[in-house]
């Protein structure tokens, strides 16, 4: 059975929209669904196209690259396998594929793990609204990765935001 | 305002409401269903009606009592109407209201009671968020990141909004202190008695930045209930009628995105339901006296206020102070029983008790002449649900 930091991750073969994405991370590749009708990427993954409810899909490996869009630093543990892991940083990625398509508000955004070159929390003082990120993955066993982010070292496209605490 | 037919406004009332006592998490001495009937007794009791003319039930959010056991336990002749809204939580509050008024206007049933109740002791609380050690489905999308609970779901929102429009923290205390100062006037309420300070909130631990402790829910046990029935029989029953101007459900685009995918992100999930909300009750935020507007965290409220057109997001800091949110004279009474935060977290039906009782008059936090009472159910969650209230018909 696939595990993360003591967590079953547990996605029935007959749930292809969930473990096909995990299956993609487990080989290193972040895969996102491309409807074949119209076109267009979409996240999270699920059966229906929510740009023109078409059920036929197709994936396809994204560049994994992207800007923070939102972050939380958790201090306390809800699941007792992540009192360890605390403080830690989760943050909402907005893909640089699609962005402000189909619409200006539109993005492939990814809620995710912001972790440092070991794999483990990235530092509070280092995640902003705005940072440049990109993936990389975690082995849950069983073939299934987990997509997590680092920080990368390309020049954030606006200031970046911090909570002012 | 929409004045054909397709609307219920005008045409139902809140007649009688009642709670048990409301207890800290856990302390509830009597068992969850006989609270329930307790609290619907005692809104019969306070409507002036016999028991048995009750002939229907509306809750929300997975309610365990159901309304085949009720009518059971408490001998009802026949039960006309059994409704369930679907999704939301504590979204669903004003939206067992709507229900029960459209039952009525349809002719379905004539005298629904809308309830809740809740002893957390006996099964178990609600806010604690999955500590379950598997991720199935779409769970794979959050919880292995260690999101798992309502408040680490909700802060990335409102820490979004903040940076959005320069929120600062000093307007989501506001929110709290009102609370907490109301309920000092309110002997229901479980934070009667302790007071809230600017320091005391800001010394307190964070949740998950931006909640500090003041800035979440409680988590209580207790029951409580409101008896609907037509215009017309309200009038001829013990208490001032609480009109029903319109009552609304919904969601906006996409927002059930478990992974948080909506394209609008920064929301509280009222911009489509809010203005169907005012034009079905002929009404603008001017025009509101007093307001009740669901606190599962207090950023939610915030962001909920100013989808309903109170303020224009750029704006919030200079609405969002304690002077402004305080009965009687502030500018938009907030939550004026204290609410999630300090009366009672009864699920958000102590907010529509509490809507009802400024229109009665009868407040412990009063709103000179108010008339027009507004409230908000469920910021943030998917579906959400808005209750208005008046004391005279216009």
């Amino acid at each position: 059975m696939a595990e993360y930091l003591g967590l079953t991750v547990d996605i029935p073969a007959n749930d292809p929209d969930h473990i096909e994405y995990l299956q993609g991370a487990g080989e290193g590749r972040l895969v996102l669904q491309r409807c074949s009708d119209c076109n267009l990427l979409r996240y999270p993954p699920g059966p229906a196209c929510p740009y023109c409810q078409s059920l036929e899909r197709e994936w396809e490996e994204v560049s994994g690259r992207g800007t923070i869009y939102s972050y939380e630093i958790v201090t306390q543990a809800i699941n007792p396998a992540y009192r360890e892991l605390v403080p830690y940083a989760v943050v909402l990625v907005e893909l640089d594929e699609q962005r402000g398509v189909p619409d200006e508000h539109e993005a492939l955004r990814v809620i995710s793990s912001l972790v440092d070159g070991d794999g483990a929390p990235e530092a509070e003082e280092n995640v902003a609204i705005g940072a440049r990120v990109e993936a990389e993955f975690a082995d849950l066993g069983d073939g299934l990765g987990l997509p997590r982010f680092r920080l990368s070292d390309e020049t954030p496209e606006h200031e970046l935001w911090q909570f002012p605490s | 305002m929409a004045t054909d037919e397709r609307t219920i406004r005008g045409k139902v009332a809140i007649a009688g409401l009642a709670e048990t006592t409301y207890y800290k998490r856990g302390q509830a001495t009597d068992p969850e269903f006989k609270m329930a009937l307790q609290a619907i007794i005692a809104a019969a009791g306070d409507a002036g009606i016999d028991v048995t003319e009750i002939d229907g039930f509306a809750s929300y959010s997975n309610d365990r009592n159901d309304p085949v056991r009720l009518a059971t336990a408490l001998g009802l002749p026949q039960l006309k109407l059994s409704n369930m809204f679907w999704g939301g939580g504590g979204g669903g509050g004003s939206g067992a209201v709507a229900n029960a008024a459209a039952a009525i206007v349809a002719g379905y049933a004539d005298t629904v009671v809308v309830y809740r109740s809740l002893a957390q002791g006996q099964f178990g609380r609600f806010g604690q968020g999955s500590g379950a050690n598997v991720a199935r489905g779409a769970g794979a999308f959050t919880s292995p990141y260690g999101l798992m609970s309502p408040a680490q779901s909700f802060a990335m929102r409102v820490r979004r909004f903040m940076h959005d429009h320069g929120t600062e923290q000093a307007a989501l205390r506001a929110i709290s202190l009102a609370s907490y100062q109301h309920a000092q006037h309110n002997p229901r309420a479980v934070m009667h008695g302790r007071e809230l300070t600017e320091e005391i909130y800001d010394n307190s631990r964070w949740i998950v930045e931006p909640f500090h402790l003041f800035d979440c829910c409680m988590e209580n046990d207790g029951a409580a209930a409101v008896i609907l029935t037509s215009a017309e029989r309200a009038r001829d029953l013990k208490q001032t009628p609480a009109y029903v101007l319109a009552a609304m459900q919904g969601s906006d685009y996409r927002q059930g995105a478990t992974a948080h995918n909506a394209p609008d992100y920064a929301t509280s999930n009222f911009k489509t339901v809010a203005p169907r909300l005012y034009e079905h009750a002929g009404i603008t935020p001017g025009d509101v006296d007093v307001l009740q507007s669901y606190e599962n965290f207090t950023g939610g409220v915030l962001m909920s206020i100013v989808e309903h057109g109170f303020c224009e997001p750029d704006e919030a800091n200079e609405l969002f102070t304690l002077e402004h949110l305080s009965a009687p004279d502030g500018k938009l009474p907030l939550n004026t029983s204290g609410g999630n935060l300090a009366e009672c977290y009864m699920h958000g039906l102590e907010l529509i008790i509490e809507a009802a009782r400024q229109v009665r008059g009868e407040s412990t936090s009063q709103v000179h002449d108010a008339n027009i009472s507004m409230v908000g159910s469920g910021p943030m969650v998917q579906p959400v649900s808005d209750l208005v209230l008046a004391r005279d018909l216009g």
